[in-house]
C-alpha cells in the first residue's frame, strides 16, 4: 500500500453534493439494497393471487343487463378490499420500512450519512426506491384483478381507471409514511403490520371519523369517485382526496428528513 | 500496588502539540477554552441510559498519526462516531476543522471514515463501492479516483466480485478506499487493522504514517498494543470511557516512575552479576534465570552506566542487556488495571 494522495486540498476546493445529484446516487445504492428476489417473489405471489380471485369472481357473475351495476361494483369492492386494504400498505410497508430502516439497522447508513449533501435527497431517494419497487407489485394486480372481477361490463374500464389511481397514489402516500416509520422504529415491519391491521383494517369500520383518519379511506374515495360507484365512505371529493394523499406524502418525507437528522448512526 | 494519581486529569493532552494546554481546575463550573487542533474533544461525556461510555473526555489532535488505545468497550468507537457527528455527546463538545460534523454539511466531506462493523452495500463490487463514496462526496470523476484509492490498498478494481464475496482483509481495504477516495483532510480509521494479515498489517502501517506526514490528521483506534507500538504514533489511552494517559509511549512508561524497571542481562557468570548488582544498590531485586540476571531496578539510567564497569570488574562478559517493560502491554496494564 503506497500513500500516492495529493496533500489534502484546501476547503475551498471541495463540494457540496447537489439535491438532485445526491437524490440520484442515493437512490441507485437503496434501490438495489431494497430489492430482491425473494421479496418479489413472495410479493408477486400475492398479486398474483388477486388477479386469479378476480378471474374467478368476474366468472362466477350472473350476466344481464340489471346486473352491470351489481358486477361494477363487486369490482370495485374486490379492488378495494383486496388491493387497497392488503396489498397496498403490506407491498409498501415491505418495501419502505427497508428502505432507510435495515440500512439503519445493518450499519451501512453511515455511507450515506456522513457526506457533504443534505438529509432530505436521501429521505426522498428512499421513498422514490421504495415506490419504484412497489408501485408495479401494486397497481397491476388491484387494477386487472378490480377490473377482472367485472367481468368486462360495460364501464368497467372506470373502475380498473379508478383501482389503478388508487393504487397509485395510495402506494406513493404508503411509502412515504412507511419510510418515516423505518427511522422511528426498529422492528419497522412489525410496527407496520400492526397499523395496517389494527387501524386500516378494522378500525375504519368504526364509521366515517375514524375513516377519515386512514389512508385507506381516501384512496378509496379515488376509487369511488373515478369508478363512479358508491363504496360508502363519501364525505370528500376527488380532488380532496388527492390532496391529503399528497399532503401526508409530503409531511411524512418532512418529519423523516428531521429525525434522519436526529438519529444515532452506527 | 501503590495510590498514585491517574496521569491524566492534571492537563489538557494536546497529543500532537509542544505544549499542553491547561484545564481549568477539576470540577470547576466554567470551562476552559477548549484546546487547538484538528479534532477537538472538550469535556465529552456520552451517556446511552444508565451506562456511562465516555466521561468527561478533553484532548485535541493535530496532524500525524494518533492512536486511541483501549480494551474493548472502552468508549473508543463512540468517541470517533461522536468526532463524525454520528451520534451527539451528551454534554460537552466536539469539532472536527473547527466545525461540528453533526450540523455542518461542508465538514463532513472533510472527513474520511472507516467504521468498525464490517457493513457494506453488500451487491456492489468494490469498484461499485467506493465510486459511490466518491460521488456522494462531490469527487468529480468518481470512477476514476475510485480506481486510485482501490489501488493505494492494493485492490483490483476490475474484480467484479460483489464485495458480500470478499475476506474480513479485502473487506477492510474497501473501507479504507471508500474513507480515502475523496482526499480528506481528517482520517478516522476505526479498528483499521483488523482481519489482515502481518503483511498488510505492516504495508497498512505504512501508509497511515505516509498520510499522517502528508499532514493530514489520521486517528486510529486499537485494542492491541503491538498494533499501536508498530504506528510509533502519539498515543490515547481510554479505559471506562476515560482518557487516562497520553504521550507518546515512552512517555506513557516514564509516567510508572515509582514501578522497577525490568531490565534483562544476559551474561556468562550470572551469580556473580546478581551479587555485584545488589551489592551496588542499583537494583532492588534480581532473579536468575539461565544466563540470565532479571533485574528490577528504580535507577535505570544508573544501572546503565555502572553495568558494564561492573562485569568488567568480575571478568564477566555481557551479552545482552535489554528493557523488558517498555511495550505498551507493561504500560497500558498499569494505567488500566494498576498492577
Amino acid at each position: 500500500m503506497s500513500a500516492a494522495l495529493d496533500p489534502p486540498q484546501p476547503t475551498a476546493q471541495r463540494r457540496r453534493v447537489g439535491a438532485v445529484r445526491a437524490t440520484a446516487l442515493c437512490y441507485r445504492v437503496l434501490i438495489r439494497q431494497i430489492f430482491s428476489v425473494g421479496r418479489l417473489v413472495a410479493l408477486g405471489a400475492l398479486g398474483a393471487v388477486m388477479v386469479v380471485v378476480g378471474w374467478v369472481v368476474g366468472n362466477s357473475a350472473d350476466g344481464g343487463g340489471s346486473a352491470n351495476a351489481g358486477a361494477l361494483f363487486d369490482g370495485a369492492s374486490y379492488a378495494d378490499g383486496f388491493g387497497l386494504i392488503i396489498i397496498v400498505p403490506i407491498v409498501s410497508l415491505v418495501f419502505a420500512a427497508a428502505s432507510l430502516g435495515d440500512v439503519r439497522d445493518d450499519g451501512t447508513l453511515v455511507h450515506l450519512w456522513l457526506r457533504p449533501m443534505g438529509r432530505a435527497p436521501l429521505v426522498v431517494a428512499a421513498a422514490a426506491a421504495s415506490i419504484t419497487v412497489s408501485l408495479p407489485l401494486c397497481v397491476v394486480p388491484t387494477a386487472l384483478g378490480g377490473w377482472l372481477a367485472t367481468d368486462f361490463v360495460a364501464d368497467s374500464g372506470g373502475v380498473a381507471l379508478g383501482a389503478l389511481a388508487a393504487a397509485a397514489l395510495g402506494t406513493v402516500a404508503y411509502s412515504c409514511l412507511f419510510v418515516l416509520l423505518g427511522l422511528l422504529f426498529r422492528k419497522a415491519v412489525l410496527w407496520g403490520i400492526a397499523y395496517v391491521l389494527l387501524w386500516e383494517g378494522l378500525a375504519v369500520g368504526l364509521g366515517d371519523f375514524a375513516e377519515r383518519l386512514s389512508l385507506r379511506g381516501y384512496a378509496r374515495t379515488l376509487l369511488s369517485r373515478i369508478a363512479d360507484v358508491d363504496l360508502g365512505f363519501t364525505a370528500y371529493g376527488l380532488i380532496t382526496a388527492v390532496i391529503v394523499l399528497a399532503g401526508v406524502s409530503a409531511v411524512s418525507l418532512a418529519l423523516a428528513t428531521v429525525r434522519l437528522g436526529r438519529i444515532n448512526v452506527d | 500496588m501503590n495510590a498514585r494519581p491517574r496521569p491524566v486529569p492534571a492537563h489538557t493532552p494536546d497529543v500532537a502539540g509542544d505544549e499542553p494546554v491547561p484545564e481549568s481546575a477539576a470540577g470547576a463550573a466554567a470551562p476552559a477554552a477548549p484546546p487547538a487542533g484538528m479534532v477537538e474533544v472538550h469535556g465529552v461525556s456520552k451517556f446511552f441510559g444508565d451506562v456511562v461510555a465516555v466521561s468527561d473526555v478533553t484532548f485535541a489532535v493535530r496532524a500525524g498519526v494518533t492512536a486511541l488505545l483501549g480494551p474493548n468497550g472502552a468508549g473508543k468507537s463512540t468517541l470517533f462516531r461522536m468526532m463524525c457527528g454520528l451520534t451527539p455527546p451528551s454534554r460537552g463538545t466536539v469539532r472536527v476543522l473547527g466545525a461540528d460534523a453533526r450540523s455542518d454539511c461542508d465538514v463532513r466531506g472533510r472527513i474520511g471514515l472507516s467504521p468498525q462493523q464490517d457493513a457494506l452495500f453488500d451487491r456492489l463490487d468494490a469498484l461499485e463501492f467506493t465510486a459511490v463514496a466518491a460521488a456522494t462526496q462531490g469527487v468529480t470523476d468518481p470512477e476514476a479516483a475510485a480506481r486510485h484509492a482501490l489501488g493505494i490498498v492494493e485492490l483490483d478494481p476490475d474484480d467484479g466480485r460483489p464485495v458480500s464475496g470478499y475476506s474480513k482483509g479485502m473487506r477492510q481495504r474497501t473501507k479504507l478506499a471508500a474513507a480515502l477516495v475523496h482526499d480528506p483532510e481528517v482520517l478516522i480509521l476505526d479498528e483499521p487493522l483488523n482481519g489482515l494479515d502481518p503483511v498488510q498489517r505492516r504495508r497498512m502501517i505504512e501508509l497511515l504514517e505516509d498520510l499522517g506526514a502528508q499532514g493530514r490528521c489520521v486517528l486510529v483506534s486499537s485494542h492491541v498494543l503491538g498494533e499501536v507500538a508498530r504506528l510509533g504514533s502519539r498515543i490515547l489511552v481510554i479505559a471506562q470511557g476515560r482518557l487516562v494517559a497520553s504521550g507518546d509511549y515512552r512517555e506513557l512508561r516514564e509516567l510508572m516512575d515509582d514501578r522497577p524497571h525490568r531490565i534483562s542481562i544476559e551474561a556468562d557468570r550470572p551469580r556473580d552479576l546478581a551479587a555485584a548488582l545488589v551489592t551496588s544498590g542499583t537494583v532492588v531485586g534480581v532473579r536468575i534465570d539461565g544466563d540470565v540476571v532479571v533485574a528490577d531496578t528504580l535507577e535505570v539510567d544508573r544501572l546503565g552506566r555502572e553495568i558494564a564497569p561492573l562485569a568488567k570488574d568480575l571478568g564477566a562478559r555481557l551479552r545482552q542487556v535489554i528493557p523488558l517493560d517498555e511495550d505498551l502491554e507493561s504500560v497500558f496494564r498499569y494505567l488500566v488495571e494498576r498492577r
